[in-house]
Parts: C-alpha cells; structure tokens; sequence
C-alpha cells in the first residue's frame, strides 16, 4: 500500500513538473487593467500577465473604422515589437461603445480588427501569427454611459502570446 | 307615447327572437389595419351562475370575467367597457338567453359586443359557457362550452378570449405565443422565454456568454442564436424539445446569426471568413453556403420577408448604417430608410408590406416602421428609454421591443400603430433582443 502512494505520488510529481515545464507562455495586452478591464478571456489562469509597455491599444471615431494618424503611430511601434517576436501569437480584439445594435457592432469590431491588421501585415508582420475577434460593445473598458466613456471603448486591444 | 315604446319593444324582440333563432356562429372580418380602426368597444358581464340556480353572482364568475378582460386587453384592440356603466340590471342577466337582452341598452353605452356566460364549480372543475353577441345587429355571435378539471380559470379564460378575437378578426392572435429574448447579467448572457401573457420565464440556454439575437424556426422548434461559449462567435441552433445545440457556423472571423426561412430550411447568416462581413443564406439540410452580397462595407442582420422573396438587412454602404432590401438571388439591392443616420434591427412583419427597425433620433433609439418602398415613414415610440430591438407578432398586429431607461430593463409590447404599451417583464438584468415566436399548436 505505501508502495503504491509512493508511485502514485511520483507519477504525480513528474506530472507537475511537465505541466509547468512546458507552460512559459507570457501573455500581454495592449488594455491596462488599470481602467478595470474585464476583458480576461484571453488569458488562462496559469499565463503570466507581465508589465506592458511595447503594446498599445488603438482608438476610433464613433461608428468608424477607419485609423487615425496617431493609431498608425502606434501600429507601428507595436508592428516593431511583433517583427521582434516573430513566434508570437497575436490576437487582435475590436471593441466598440454601447451605442447602436449588437449585430452591427459585431460587424463593426470585426473590422476595426480587420482594418488594424491589414495596416500590420503592410508593415512586414506575419499574416499567419494575427487573429482577430470582435467583442461588439460586450466587454466595454469603462461602464460610463458618457463620451469620455465610449472613447476609451472603441478601441483594438492587442493580446500577444510568446512561446 | 307609451304604447309606442312597449310596440317597439315588441317589434324588436320579436325580430331579435327570428335572427337568433336562424343564427349560426357568423364570422365576421374587420379590416382592423385600416386606419380609421380604432378599437372593438366590447362589454364582458360577471359570469352568473347557471340559468336554473338561485344564487348570486359568485366570486369566480366575477373572477373569470376580470381574466377575460385581461387577455382580451393584452391583445391592444379591443376597449373593454366599465361594468358600471352597464344599464341593465345584474339580476336580469341571470337568465342569459338571447330573447332576453335588451340591446339598445348595450349600444346606448357605446358596446358593438357583448360576452355573457354562465360558470358552475363542481368540486374542483369548472363548467363555463359563454355567448358572444353583435349588438349593432342584434346577433349571437357564438355560444360555447369550456371545463376545466383543475380550476384553471385562466386557461379557460384564454379559450375564451382567444374565441372571441378569432370570430372577430378571422385569426387566432398571439394567446399561444411567447417571446424569446437575452437575459444579460454584468457580462454573461443566456436566453430565456416568455409567454405572451407574461407568465412562465424559462432559461433556456446555460452558455454564460456574450449570446445575441435568438430567431425562431417558423414551427417554434429551434432557437437559432450567436453565441461565444467557445471563445468566438459561432451561430448554434437548440432543439427545444431535446435541449440539445447544434453549432450550424463556426468559420473564420464572424459568425452571426439571421432569420430563418418561412419554409424553416434555410437560415440567414452574417459571416466574415471571406474579408468583409457579407449576408449568406444556409441550406440547412446540406449545410450548402450561398454568398448573396458582395460590398466592401458592413452588411449585418439580414431578415427574410414572409413571401420567402426578399431580404432586408444593415449596411453601411452609403457611409452611415441604414435599412435596405434585395432580392434572395443578391439582385435588385435599394436603401428605404433615408432619415437619419442610425438605423439597424430591421423586422419585416408576417403580413408583409412594412418593415419595423430601430432609429436614432435627437440621440435615443426609437423604434419605427416603414413600408417595402421606403415610404410611409412612421415613428412608434417616442419616450425617453432607449427602444431597440422590435419583432413583430404572429398576426402582424402587435410589435415587442426592448425598452431601457436608467436601471430599468423592460421588454415591451405595442401595437403596430404605437398604441396600447403593455409592460410583459421588468427586471434589474437587462433583457434584450426579444423574438417572437409563431403560434404553438
């Protein structure tokens, strides 16, 4: 019987230590959490969330899509980090305030994603390493029903994830 | 001057007795979506205990009556008149034969129907009969028996209720309906139903997701919905009678879901795998995918008209997000709404001819409804909530829609015209997107 817990109890400590072995996944996002971002899904538990300063997010007019001069900025600094980390998985969520109707804000994410992207891959980035997703105005940075509210909601939050 | 009075009386009753005695259940069909439609000013009696007792009104003939009512108002057309208005004497009514109304009493407080009934308890069961008559003309309408073994008043009541609107305008109405809509808690969301009589909330998805915008299958089977249990938005289909989900959609990029087909076969989807987010049709048996517009901009919530023909959906294309309509093939592709720059959520109504949508205006969603061509623009609510999300009824006559304002979460209902708002739930979750369903068996 002891035998037996004692390879039970080995078995369970090389487990262990393959599991963590392969996990150093690091995972950073472009949304401070500071602002009180519930927007945690995609990151597990066991991803380390390191300090940001390589990734921002970008921002949008109200019911636009299109980038703005200073978005393109920050795409390009954040296309310099990618270029950098060339095994890093990225993906790229749109989200929009919560004005107008689910199914079109959907839409309306899905390109503020598509379009960041395409400015990315025009800058050198693998096409193969970008996903996109759009959360529609479902995962809001800021719960404020006000401009100074919306603004920081519609916006591409980066999620890199390096192996 | 009396002997006039009692030959008139005479007259009359002898006429009244010749039609009812010849008269069967006449159907009777009112243009009700004429505009000059206004309401069927009807006058619902106390039940009275059956013809041969001696007893008094009883309370459930009082409480079976009031039931009446309420069904008969949740349907917005009928103006249900004050019993104490009533002229004629409660202990006449006891004795409800036809012979023995005297109808210029009714018409004088302006009812063109009357419903009378008889109810008798035995135990637990319930025998109800009522009689609906045509004032104006002086006929019986219909008489019918209704039992219920376990005193539901309220069953019985809907029976009758639903009696009175089909030999009145020729269809069942929504009595046997519900409305499906998103229950949102923070950021999880589930679907639930309702009964057209707000009775019996139901989840019926456990995703606790970002789930947007049930359809129904036009034999109230499925519930076709977007949801992201998975991660992404991929479109899912429940058999309501197994609880089970099918995932229909799962591509690259967005999968959202549209409207079913009126023959239930195919299914409306908005997806993005090809770049832009372009409006698909799905043969569901096959799952074959036909791509039916091609535009560079956003086309989103396509929904089928009820001849199976065309397609309203959102697109962006003019720059702001507006209603247009094509063809099923792709072709013949026209904006109809051209007053201000927010509108989305189109609905096309089961009769056809008019579509309901949501609209921005002076910075609120109102709901609205315009025709086919884009022309006979009619704005239909006009309070300070944010109204989005209209469905129509089954028989084209009512519209539900979801109604926010400050914490309150409302899913209203309202007829076609805007009129008769009725309140089916209010809640602290917000409750979104609902959907009506087709009539159950």
């Amino acid at each position: 019987m002891k035998r037996l817990n004692l390879i039970i109890g080995l078995i369970l400590v090389i487990a262990v230590g393959a599991y963590t072995g392969c996990d150093n996944k690091q995972v950073i996002q472009s949304d401070s959490s500071a602002t009180g971002s519930i927007n945690q899904q995609a990151a597990s538990p066991s991803d380390t969330k390191i300090e940001n300063n390589a990734i921002n997010s970008i921002y949008f007019d109200y019911n636009k899509y299109a980038l703005r001069a200073s978005d393109k900025k920050i795409l390009k600094e954040n296309a310099g980090y990618f270029l950098k980390n060339k095994k890093s998985a990225i993906l790229i969520e749109g989200h929009c305030d919560e004005r107008g109707s689910d199914a079109y804000n959907m839409a309306l994410g899905d390109k503020r994603a598509k379009e960041a992207m395409k400015y990315l891959v025009s800058l050198g980035v693998n096409k193969k390493q970008i996903k996109t997703i759009s959360y529609g105005k479902n995962r809001p940075l800021d719960n404020g029903h006000n401009e100074e509210a919306w603004a920081k909601n519609r916006r591409n939050n980066f999620v890199v994830t390096i192996e | 001057m009396k002997i006039i009075s009692k030959v008139t009386v005479l007259v009359f009753c002898l006429c009244a007795y010749l039609t009812f005695s010849s008269s069967a259940a006449a159907k009777i069909y009112i243009d009700i979506d004429a505009p000059s439609f206004q309401q069927f000013p009807i006058a619902i009696c106390d039940l009275q205990p059956p013809t041969a007792s001696t007893e008094k009104t009883t309370e459930s003939g009082i409480a079976m009556a009031d039931e009446i009512k309420n069904y008969l108002s949740m349907t917005g057309i009928f103006n249900i008149l004050n019993k104490k208005s009533f002229l004629e004497d409660k202990d006449l009514s006891m004795v409800a034969a036809a012979e023995n109304i005297y109808f210029p009493n009714w018409a004088m407080i302006g009812a063109d129907y009357l419903l009378r009934g008889n109810i008798t308890k035995i135990n637990n069961e319930i025998f109800v009969e009522s009689r609906l008559y045509d004032v104006t003309r002086g006929e019986l309408l219909f008489s019918k028996k209704y039992n219920s073994k376990n005193n539901e008043l309220k069953k019985v009541a809907r029976m009758v209720a639903s009696d009175i609107l089909f030999t009145l305008t020729g269809d069942e109405g929504e009595f046997n309906t519900k409305i499906a809509f998103v229950s949102k808690n923070k950021s999880d969301a589930d679907i639930c139903t309702i009964n057209y009589d707000g009775s019996e909330i139901k989840n019926v998805t456990n995703h606790k997701s970002i789930v947007i915008g049930p359809r129904w299958s036009p034999d109230g089977r499925y519930l076709a919905f977007t949801s992201y249990r998975d991660g992404r938005p991929e479109i899912y289909v429940r058999d309501l009678r197994n609880g089970n989900d099918k995932k229909m959609a799962s591509f690259e990029g967005l999968n959202l879901c549209g409207s079913f087909s009126p023959d239930g076969n195919k299914l409306l989807l908005t997806l993005s795998k090809d770049g832009n987010e372009e409006i698909y049709i799905l043969e569901i048996d096959t799952m074959k995918l036909k791509r039916i517009s091609h535009n560079y901009s956003i086309d989103v919530s396509p929904t089928w008209s009820p001849d199976g023909g065309k397609i309203a959906f959102v697109s962006n294309r003019s720059g702001s997000p507006q209603i247009f309509i094509m063809d099923v093939d792709g072709n013949n592709t026209k904006r109809i709404t051209f007053e201000g720059n927010y509108n989305t959520s189109p609905s096309w109504s089961p009769r056809g001819g008019r579509i309901a949508y949501e609209g921005l205006v002076n910075g609120k969603f109102q709901i609205f409804s315009i025709d086919e061509e884009g022309n006979n623009l009619l704005q239909l609510t006009f309070d300070n909530a944010k109204n989005e999300y209209p469905s129509w009824s089954p028989s084209g006559r009512q519209i539900a829609y979801s109604s926010k304002i400050n914490s309150k979460n409302k899913i209203c209902i309202m007829n076609a015209n805007g009129l008769n708002i009725r309140v089916l739930i209010e809640r602290a979750n917000s409750s979104l997107m609902p959907s009506w369903s087709p009539r159950f068996k």
